[in-house]
């Protein structure tokens, strides 16, 4: 294999998994494809180097946390999203498909009153599983940042939507 | 319930995002990127060059060399030309020399254009007049991005603006200054320094300004005061140089509007490019109210103008300019004049869009982006 097929066999592999971490750092399916696509990009620019390292993958995504981290993007997540949270669910099964909906509008707008570090950690933390010393590496901040970004983070959900604090113990967690 | 409930719930909230083919997308972007690379390693090792060697604004091959600098210049480059010198007599105007002797015909580019640098600390305006490129001010970017993306110059070259002191939203202050950096005030608090123009003037003397309830505010820069009046709704405005003609976009579409007359009209860009940006919008607007340059908007804070066409506001047709490859900057002055910025070098047209001339850049800020043209 050339490579570019090496590369576009990479692309599309691993695209989708990328594209759902970058749907929860932006809350938005084009700043997320954006933002999958700046990072692959410079992966690109790379791809000999980390073709040989076999740490194409993991470049990716520290570039990607990093874009997500330092740009300043003209079109702030913030103004696209509705102004208030979705009212509180009424509590009850989480099999129930329209209670899981509004679960969910109501954790996508908390995210995106966070800042863009503090959602890099959550994301990072809970949806990819990351140990606070991945995750530091990953952002490149000390594992004490971690930590208190964490805690801020989880603060700041349940200041913004305490409908979820009751569904989450969000006392963070440490390994 | 636990952490692990906030997990699934990630999980559940991540599989709305739909899936797509980036291959193609991603492959564009490197080229940009790759190009965008080559220009900023040149530039910055053109500066380090210029520090001993001087940038030139060479007009011509047979010009007489550049004009000799303020007095006051903070910094100074000797121009690589046999006569340029830095040294002498501090005359404050080009000679302007680029056009054929005798022909009185021909305008000149005999004013100052001011380009934005960075350092890994500043915030750099370079203005090259006559040749030379000298930096007039350095702003201190603060260890955050809202200084170096908001950074403006008035269109008479007097005042800077900018907006520092961030919050994680990108709102902080708006300062201005004089164009040296000196006579430092703060206008105002919670003002926005996201996008390519946060700070917009109209004319020399008052400059747009976004709030953090997404107002946009006109600001006196002189009494430091709003001006009062309709805040109006329209968006991404853009006034010509002496701030007679307004081009923005409202519900009903883009229009140009000025002294007794609003023009609307329509622009559809090139369809290859549109999905790489977020849209256009006007960059500059021509002193009769006539033409309007339009540019991406693009997606990330890099400053670039990335104007690529002239489109006439009467007509709605797009102007055919008479310059070959790849256009960077298209800018209106209030001398008018037309410059047209493209891989190094300046077209300069007349009103009429008729070539008057072509110049190179000054080595040390090509690739930098342009903010004002003062004549």
């Amino acid at each position: 294999m050339d490579s570019l097929t090496e590369f576009d066999s990479f692309v599309r592999t691993r695209t989708p998994a990328l594209l759902r971490s970058a749907y929860l750092l932006t809350g938005d399916q084009h700043l997320a494809e954006d933002l999958v696509q700046s990072a692959l990009a410079r992966t690109h620019r790379s791809w000999n180097r980390l073709h040989r390292t076999g740490n194409a993958e993991a470049y990716t995504r520290k570039t990607m946390y990093h874009l997500q981290v330092s740009w300043w993007r003209r079109r702030r997540v913030p103004e696209s999203m509705p102004g208030d949270l979705p009212e509180p669910r009424g509590g009850g099964s989480v099999s129930d498909h329209a209670q899981q909906t509004s679960l969910r509008l109501t954790l996508k707008s908390a995210l995106l009153k966070l800042s863009p570090k503090q959602r890099a950690v959550l994301v990072l933390r809970f949806f990819e599983d990351r140990t606070e010393a991945e995750t530091a590496d990953l952002l490149g901040v000390t594992v004490g940042t971690v930590k208190s970004q964490t805690a801020r983070s989880l603060a700041k959900l349940r200041a913004v939507a305490p409908e979820l604090a009751e569904l989450y113990v969000l006392e963070g967690s440490t390994r | 319930m636990n952490d692990q409930r906030l997990r699934l719930d990630l999980a559940d909230l991540a599989g709305e995002v739909d899936p797509v083919d980036l291959r193609d997308r991603t492959l564009r972007a490197s080229r940009r990127l790759g190009i965008q690379r080559a220009v900023a390693s040149s530039a910055a090792a053109l500066v380090l060059i210029g520090a001993a060697t001087g940038a030139a604004f060479v007009i011509r091959p047979d010009a007489t060399g550049p004009a000799p600098l303020p007095a006051n210049t903070p910094s100074i480059t000797v121009a690589p030309t046999p006569t340029g010198s830095p040294s002498g007599p501090a005359p404050t105007v080009s000679p302007g020399t680029s056009g054929s002797p005798g022909d009185p015909t021909v305008k000149v580019l005999t004013g100052t254009l001011y380009y934005l640098g960075r350092t890994s600390k500043d915030a750099v305006v370079h203005a090259v007049q006559g040749g030379a490129d000298r930096t007039v001010a350095r702003i201190p970017l603060g260890g955050e991005p809202c200084v170096g993306n908001s950074i403006t110059v008035s269109p008479d070259g007097q005042r800077l603006a900018w907006v520092e002191d961030a919050d994680t939203a990108g709102f902080g202050a708006l300062m201005t200054a004089a164009i040296d950096g000196t006579r430092k005030r703060k206008l105002a608090t919670k003002v926005g320094c996201l996008g390519s123009r946060a700070l917009v003037w109209m004319g020399s003397d008052r400059l747009m300004v976004r709030q953090d309830d997404g107002a946009s505010v006109l600001m006196n820069a002189v009494t430091g005061r709003p001006v009062d009046g309709d805040r109006g709704e329209e968006t991404d405005p853009c006034w010509s140089a002496d701030g007679r003609f307004l081009a923005a976009m409202d519900e009903s579409g883009p229009f140009v509007s000025g002294p007794g007359s609003r023009r609307p009209y329509h622009y559809d860009p090139p369809s290859e490019d549109a999905d790489k940006y977020d849209g256009w919008s006007v960059r500059s607007v021509s002193m009769d109210g006539r033409y309007v340059a339009v540019g991406w908007k693009g997606t990330d804070p890099s400053r670039r103008d990335d104007s690529h066409a002239v489109v006439e506001v009467a007509t709605s047709r797009v102007k055919t300019l008479p310059v070959n490859g790849e256009v960077k900057n298209i800018f209106f002055t209030s001398d008018e004049l037309v410059l047209i910025r493209r891989a190094g070098r300046i077209v300069v047209l007349d009103a009429r869009f008729e070539v008057l001339d072509e110049v190179a850049e000054a080595r040390g800020t090509r690739g930098l982006a342009l903010l004002a043209y003062a004549p």
